[in-house]
């Protein structure tokens, strides 16, 4: 196919979903409809140099049990959760023969028309920081040769790519909490200008070892009430809110034009129906406070889809409760939406469980679409009272049932400016 | 140490290394047969240099191909260390 923008609808035919509650979609939205907190004192290493000492931590996880040992030591644990939600995005979407091998693959041809996009914020440091400590106190010889390619933000695309014969596009977004988001949208745009058929994309992030929470601690970003180990400490919107606590896993979706999904008699999850991304031009920790270039991409998004305001079901917002940008978040919905604002909910349901930085906009998007299939709002936990300029409906502490639930806004935003939003609609 | 010695103690060493069970010998390939790229024969040459107490060179390691390669490798390793010791 020569390359030319198509009108096609972009289509969801899997998704795959390592959360910290678990692994795959219903323990993900079980728990959320339980008001359960996947957030709890961190465990597998020492937090007294940090402030922010809980996090959204996959317990008894062992990745031996989905992977061989031998894959296992090769790769950092963000690569294995990306390559287990890989697996099950693709397990969904109907291309795995007996379960196992890509289609592709079986067939010998086509893995040149299917690429991958990743987003992922801080790379495989619990893997590098293990190599980093058996070089300085045993020496060079003691570090894994596999530390040149387990570490970097790009091996998940490598490892992933590898294991599922994917040959044709790979791109990998580091942008702060936009990763996934800034992933998804590049893929939609691949797809559109016919440059692969299918497109494996998510977000995966591992954030759990000593140095990486501590370049999370200086961000600034980070809960300082969760210093006490409450697990409530992540409080979007709420009046004592002071930022996030992380988390960690990983969300992966398989991308398709409609109606190569509908040759193939895929199952169709949802429509990717807008996409857009902005940057604030305005500080490299700050968001612009007025919000006006996140509106953009908002109203851009919504414009993609050939949505007014008026569609718009609910809005699962970045929520990063962090003061200024929870008051310029909430300021740019209501740019956006105009008067709709007044009426739409807006939701953020990864305060129960954490902000998973790279994958957080692919999980919110998981999130959204098990919403549809519901018709409930996941709640926004930790909620008990607005912080001044915070004035939306946010779904406080129970989810809600509602009649209607077809389309979705979906916000991000990352360090640096970086602003995106994706709108996602009920398949009909 | 004897060759049967090193060459049952270096198939043991791969089996472990790469959870395999099937039956080994000196032609078996390591890329083809066991998928040990070249990283992870930089990985294998640490437990074989831990285990013969030998150094082994990355510029020989690079050329290896088989197990039986990789047994010669050792033994002309430990050759090396005798002479050093002498």
């Amino acid at each position: 196919m020569t390359e030319s923008i198509t009108s096609s609808s972009i289509v969801v035919t899997g998704m795959g979903i390592i959360s910290p509650y678990g692994i795959g979609p219903d323990i993900l939205w079980n728990k959320l409809l339980a008001g359960e907190t996947a957030i709890k004192p961190l465990t597998t290493f020492d937090t007294s140099h940090i402030r922010c000492r809980v996090g959204g931590q996959l317990k008894d996880f062992n990745p031996n049990s989905y992977l061989s040992p031998r894959t296992v030591r090769k790769i950092d644990r963000f690569s294995t959760f990306a390559l287990i939600a890989s697996q099950l995005a693709l397990l969904d979407a109907d291309l795995l023969v007996d379960g196992k091998k890509p289609l592709w693959m079986e067939l010998g041809h086509g893995e040149d028309r299917v690429g991958i996009c990743v987003g992922n914020n801080l790379g495989g440091w619990e893997f590098a920081e293990r190599e980093l400590r058996n070089l300085w106190q045993s020496g060079p010889r003691e570090v894994s040769p596999y530390m040149a390619t387990a570490w970097f933000p790009a091996a998940v695309q490598g490892n992933v790519s590898i294991q599922f014969g994917i040959k044709g596009i790979g791109r990998t977004f580091l942008a702060d909490r936009a990763s996934g988001a800034m992933a998804i949208i590049h893929a939609a745009d691949c797809l559109q200008r016919g440059r692969a058929d299918i497109m494996l994309v998510g977000g995966t992030e591992a954030p759990f070892s000593p140095y990486a929470a501590l370049c999370y601690e200086t961000s600034g970003l980070m809960s300082q009430q969760a210093v006490s180990g409450s697990p409530t400490a992540y409080r979007p919107f709420d009046a004592t809110h002071d930022g996030l606590v992380c988390a960690e896993g990983a969300a992966f979706f398989v991308l398709e034009r409609a109606e190569h999904a509908l040759a193939r008699e895929a199952p169709i999850l949802a429509k990717l129906a807008g996409w857009a991304a902005t940057y604030d031009g305005y500080s490299t920790v700050q968001p612009a406070p007025d919000g006006q270039r996140y509106a953009a991409a908002m109203t851009q998004a919504l414009t993609r889809a050939h949505k007014q305001p008026d569609d718009i079901d609910c809005v699962f917002a970045a929520g990063s409760a962090i003061p200024t940008e929870d008051i310029s978040e909430t300021r740019a919905i209501r740019l956006a939406l105009r008067d709709a604002a007044n009426r739409v909910p807006v939701s953020t349901p990864k305060s129960a469980f954490g902000n998973l930085f790279g994958a957080a906009t692919p999980v919110d998007m998981a999130i959204a679409m098990l919403a549809m299939q519901q018709r409930v709002i996941p709640a926004t936990l930790h909620l008990d009272q607005p912080a001044p300029g915070c004035d939306l409906d946010y779904v406080p502490r129970t989810p809600r049932s509602v009649e209607r639930l077809d389309t979705c806004l979906i916000n991000a935003r990352g360090m640096g400016g970086t602003n995106a939003a994706l709108v996602v609609e009920r398949w009909s | 140490m004897i060759q049967e010695t090193i060459t049952s103690h270096i198939m043991a060493l791969v089996k472990e290394h790469t959870g395999i069970e099937d039956a080994l010998s000196p032609e078996t390939n390591l890329e083809d047969d066991l998928a040990i790229d070249s990283l992870e024969r930089v990985e294998l040459a640490i437990k074989m240099e831990k285990a013969f107490g030998v150094a082994l060179a990355n510029s020989k390691l690079r050329h290896t191909l088989t197990i039986g390669d990789l047994i010669q490798l050792v033994i002309h390793a430990e050759q090396d260390k005798r002479v050093i010791n002498v």
